[in-house]
């Protein structure tokens, strides 16, 4: 009892044990979980980060069939930073995809600017504004799951020309 | 079977309460919950045990092919703790459980019996 | 002749932090009936983990079941798939995970304690409380990079490995940490004016433990020896110093300084693990997909927690099925009401420290 009393009277003197943020910074830690970032020159488009992450919030569009060129598309405000993508990735040792301690500044009202970083893939970087998010983002998902199917059916054709041409040529040469 | 010392009981659903009754000793057997499982058309259930202060023992009283209408009866009156997990596989898969209440789990707008297979499975 | 009221508490309650609601009929002070709705935050869980998700991914969504208890849940998922595919973690991934768990046990007990501090009319004390639990949360900030979803659990092995440096202050915190847990023992055991909240309130005896089969620190605070660490083999806990902790008078009371007792051994733990740590990878390569069942139980901050997991050689697991301690113990607590004061209330629902979004999933 005396000495909850005496604990109590010496808190009343001591510093406060919370931090004035936002007056004071408030540092993440070294090694905290923030956004992840992607470097598309080391990228091998092996989509083992799009298969692995949990909510979805990387897409690869493809956006020309005939070289099967990818587009890297990261949602920020889906993504759980949880870093399961930056360990399925084969090239991550080189830094194509990296875990930073960066945290996603709070989407601001709608109209205004969304953070724009190079790193952070088409999706950000292209937004207008930040109003209807979600909705431009689920855009995306439509979009690549259409580009997705139609490179699905660009390969089955280009398969059947080769069957067709192999054909043709064995018929030829008969 | 992944667990070595799974102990498992087949049953079948009208001696599966009395076996129970007969077995189930309170100062030995910690009662950890029932499950159901669905199959596709029917379900099996599981009632399961431990042990007190033995390593991984684990029992499993299995009832198998159970009908989504069967009557499944309670275990309350002698494992007085059991309602919960009752009500809550009454809610999920949308049993006939004996005295179970429903609701408790599921608000009235809720999909009904989301855990059936065929109301995720689209089928 | 008595009067009888009816009260509701919850399911918006200023001292629960979580929605559930009782319905109690009282006669003057003492309830006489309960009625008691847990399921609120029912979000399909168990649905979303057999059809939204890859098995490579569910204990990503299986940690998110609950704020205090991710590591638990992640890791009951990881065990039973590891046990599937039939991966033998080695000794290094174990001690980290253990410590991990065990972290996660101390900051959930001590904001437990600190919590029924509070309701009894304690704010200071609660604060206090939280002010030495914030430690370990940096702790586990430092180690696993988020103060609540720590991510880390793989199925294989552990997101990240220990620095020299985390290992020095991890051995610096939890020395101070012990020193400060047992400094707020002392206020709990010898206060008085909390010892009249808490003292004899909300008893459990060892045979009405076992009648309700309780689990976790509710069943141990009324001598009923069970703790899945002891019973269950998931990691290596008897090599590292774990001693069940009991205690007989099953009040309120009981159920802090069980959890203190706790929070000293976990203490103890950690810094073995930190001892005991080889050097070595902290993954293992893990080949081929989940078959078959398994059953798993772990033990949680709160109790047991009872996992049960059917793989069909598919991406898809067939069946999630999540028992967690609160859903255990909710039985005992709508006896327990029965027969104490309305006053009481808070008190004996906070000392069960219950987890709402667990038990409704
Ligand atoms: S951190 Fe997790 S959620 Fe975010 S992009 Fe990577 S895998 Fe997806
Ligand atoms: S896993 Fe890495 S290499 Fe593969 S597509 Fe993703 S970013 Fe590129």
């Amino acid at each position: 009892m005396l000495k909850m009393f005496s604990e109590s009277f010496k808190n009343l003197f001591s510093k406060p044990e919370t931090v004035l943020y936002p007056f004071e910074p408030s540092p993440e830690p070294k090694n905290y979980r923030g956004v992840i970032f992607y470097n598309e020159e080391l990228c091998i488009f092996c989509d083992k980060c799009e298969d692995i992450c949990p909510p979805g919030s990387i897409l690869f569009e493809v956006v020309d069939v005939e070289s099967n060129k990818k587009e890297y598309n990261y949602n920020p405000y889906l993504c759980i930073y949880c870093g399961a993508c930056v360990e399925a990735c084969p090239k991550a040792d080189e830094g194509c995809l990296t875990q930073e301690k960066d945290r996603m500044p709070a989407l601001a009202g709608s109209g205004e600017q969304v953070y724009k970083n190079e790193k952070l893939g088409y999706f950000i970087n292209r937004t207008k504004s930040a109003k209807n998010l979600d909705f431009q983002w689920r855009e995306i998902e439509n979009k690549t799951k259409e580009s997705r199917e139609k490179l699905a059916q660009h390969k089955a054709l280009k398969r059947k020309q080769k069957q067709e041409a192999l054909k043709a040529k064995k018929a030829s040469s008969e | 079977m992944i667990n070595p010392d799974l102990i498992m009981k087949e049953e079948s659903i009208d001696s599966v309460k009395d076996s129970i009754r007969k077995w189930y000793n309170q100062d030995k057997h910690h009662y950890v919950t029932v499950n159901a499982i669905d199959n596709g058309e029917t379900l099996t259930l599981d009632w399961i045990f431990s042990e007190y202060e033995t390593k991984n023992k684990i029992y499993v009283f299995r009832v198998e092919n159970v009908g989504y209408n069967t009557q499944i009866p309670t275990m309350t009156d002698f494992l007085s703790c059991a309602w919960v997990s009752e009500w809550d596989l009454a809610d999920m898969f949308d049993l006939n459980i004996e005295n179970a209440h429903r609701g408790m789990f599921l608000q009235p707008d809720a999909p009904k019996a989301p855990l059936r297979k065929e109301s995720y499975s689209g089928k | 002749m008595a009067n009888k009221i009816t009260v509701t508490f919850g399911s918006q309650h200023i001292a629960i932090p979580e929605p559930v609601s009782f319905v109690f009929e009282t006669e003057n002070e003492i309830i006489t009936k309960v009625d008691v709705d847990v399921g609120y935050v029912h979000r399909g869980i168990e649905q979303a983990a057999v059809t939204k998700f890859k098995y490579t991914n569910v204990h990503y969504l299986l940690a998110r079941v609950c704020g205090f208890c991710s590591i638990t849940h992640a890791g009951a998922y990881v065990h039973a798939v590891e046990k599937l595919i039939g991966v033998e973690t080695t000794k290094k991934i174990d001690y980290l995970r253990t410590l991990v768990v065990e972290l996660d046990r101390i900051h959930s007990h001590l904001l437990a304690n600190g919590h029924v501090a509070e309701v009894c009319g304690y704010e200071n004390l609660f604060m206090q409380t939280v002010k030495y639990r914030e430690s370990c949360m940096k702790l586990l900030e430092d180690i696993t990079g988020n103060r609540v979803q720590y991510d880390y659990y793989t199925i294989g092995g552990v997101s990240r490995d220990l620095t020299t440096e985390i290992e020095k202050s991890i051995k610096n915190t939890l020395n101070e940490l012990r020193k400060n847990t047992i400094k707020l023992m002392e206020f709990f055991e010898t206060d008085y004016t909390l010892g009249l909240k808490t003292r004899n309130i909300g008893k459990i005896t060892t045979d009405f433990a076992k009648k309700m089969n309780c689990v976790g620190p509710i069943a141990r605070a009324s001598g009923l020896k069970t703790d899945a660490r002891a019973e269950f083999d998931f990691l290596p806990y008897e090599e590292l110093g774990y001693k069940t902790q009991l205690r007989s008078e099953g009040d309120v009371w009981a159920r802090n300084m069980v959890r203190f007792d706790e929070v000293l051994n976990s203490i103890e733990i950690c810094l073995n693990v930190v001892d005991g740590l080889d050097e070595g990878d902290v993954k293992v390569k893990v080949r081929g997909k989940p078959k078959g069942e398994t059953f798993i139980r772990v033990e949680a901050p709160r109790g047991e927690c009872f996992y049960y997991l059917k793989g069909n050689g598919t991406n898809i697991m067939e069946r999630v099925r999540i028992r967690v301690p609160t859903y255990a113990n909710v039985p005992v607590l709508r006896e327990l009401f029965v027969g104490s004061k309305y006053s009481d209330a808070q008190a004996i629902v906070l000392s069960f420290d219950p987890c709402l979004s667990c038990t409704a999933r």
